[in-house]
């Protein structure tokens, strides 16, 4: 009798999605923390150029590495429709751990919200270029936003937003990873 | 029956004095389904918020500019402004989503050949990765700085070697004698 192993993609992209939600995550900490420690200049975050430099795309590429963990536990055997869900389950495993750990952060440093919408706010203010009445209009969002860190509506905004990003993205490198790196049936 | 499963969405028969066997290509479903609409929402989301709002606190509240924080910087210095609204993304991202588009519309069309040199589409996303690092790199370091131009250039080629990636990822040839 033929034995039938399921393939489970979860554990994969899981791993994947933990690993990359929590690179993120630290990334995206050290420009705020960068952000507060630094004078403002009247550019807008300019404090979180490491962040920016290091982060930009860096998550989208978070599928790549759940193929090869799948790959590693069942073997080349795949095809790209199975990467590109690796890919869109990697996404939503990297959005939750970024925005989970986003809502951890501030109970450890319980100042860090505070000081990071100071910051924000005084870079905004420092802009010379820009009228009054749309510096103060970007305040009160900066303001608002922040008030309501904790509220529903913004976890699920951020976790919607984030899952779209990051599962769209990584749907398109994880269907990459499976060309490259696994194989067709027929190939093997 | 193969109707369910509906592979032959684009089935082209090509014949060329080089190619004396008849080469039939055939995109993957996920071309028309996710791919080339996940490509052009980047875009619509990346150039939209000059076209949608008049003012930077507009954009700043802008859901477009939210969605794609996630993956990119923003920052005022560095992004395309039309009047006076910035895109949604910096000069290298825009130069990048508009390269995915790009080159999977021009790919797809050359697909065959595309396909038929793999070898040499992995070596270009070598090249142009390693030059988008090394500018990102060298800028964040200060030991160069990249005009928007060329961050866009250089943004747009590699994103139309990802789009040259996705293609060959998509497409099945199949030759006929």
């Amino acid at each position: 009798m033929e034995s039938f192993q399921k393939k489970s993609y979860w554990n994969a992209a899981g791993k994947a999605g933990i690993i990359f939600g929590s690179t993120l995550f630290l990334i995206s900490l050290i420009g705020g923390y960068q952000t507060i420690h630094t004078e403002p200049s009247g550019s807008l975050l300019s404090g979180s150029i490491i962040a920016s430099a290091a982060g930009c795309l860096f998550g989208a590429f978070g599928a790549v590495l759940a193929v090869r963990f799948y790959i590693n536990e069942y073997g080349p055997e795949m095809n790209i429709g199975t990467g590109a869900i690796i890919g869109l389950v990697t996404g939503l495993f990297i959005s939750l751990i970024y925005q989970l750990l986003g809502l951890i952060w501030p109970l450890i440093d319980a100042a860090y919200i505070e000081n990071l919408q100071r910051a924000m706010i005084a870079n905004i203010e420092m802009m010379d270029l820009l009228p009054a009445d749309q510096k103060e209009e970007m305040v009160d969002a900066i303001y608002t936003q922040m008030q309501n860190y904790y509220s529903a509506g913004n976890i699920i905004n951020g976790l919607l937003l984030g899952f779209l990003s990051y599962g769209l993205l990584n749907l398109l490198s994880g269907l990459l990873g499976a060309k490259f790196m696994g194989r067709t049936p027929e190939k093997l | 029956m193969n109707v369910l499963y509906p592979v032959n969405m684009n089935f082209t028969t090509i014949c060329t004095p080089d190619h004396p066997k008849i080469l039939t290509k055939k995109f993957h479903p996920l071309f028309f389904t996710v791919v080339f609409p996940v490509s052009v929402f980047f875009v619509v989301v990346a150039w939209s918020p000059p076209l949608l709002f008049n003012t930077l606190a507009e954009w700043s509240g802008s859901y477009q500019k939210a969605l794609l924080s996630f993956v990119c910087h923003q920052q005022l210095s560095r992004t395309w402004l039309i009047g006076e609204v910035p895109l949604a993304v910096c000069s290298r991202c825009t130069g990048i989503y508009t390269g995915l588009l790009v080159g999977l519309v021009i790919f797809s069309y050359f697909s065959v050949w595309v396909n038929k040199s793999v070898h040499m589409v992995t070596r270009f996303f070598f090249v142009s990765t390693l030059i988008l690092a090394g500018d990102g790199f060298a800028n964040l370091f200060k030991i160069w700085q990249t005009p928007d131009y060329l961050r866009t250039l250089i943004g747009g080629f590699w994103g139309a070697v990802i789009g040259i990636m996705l293609v060959t990822a998509m497409v099945v040839i199949n030759k006929h004698k």
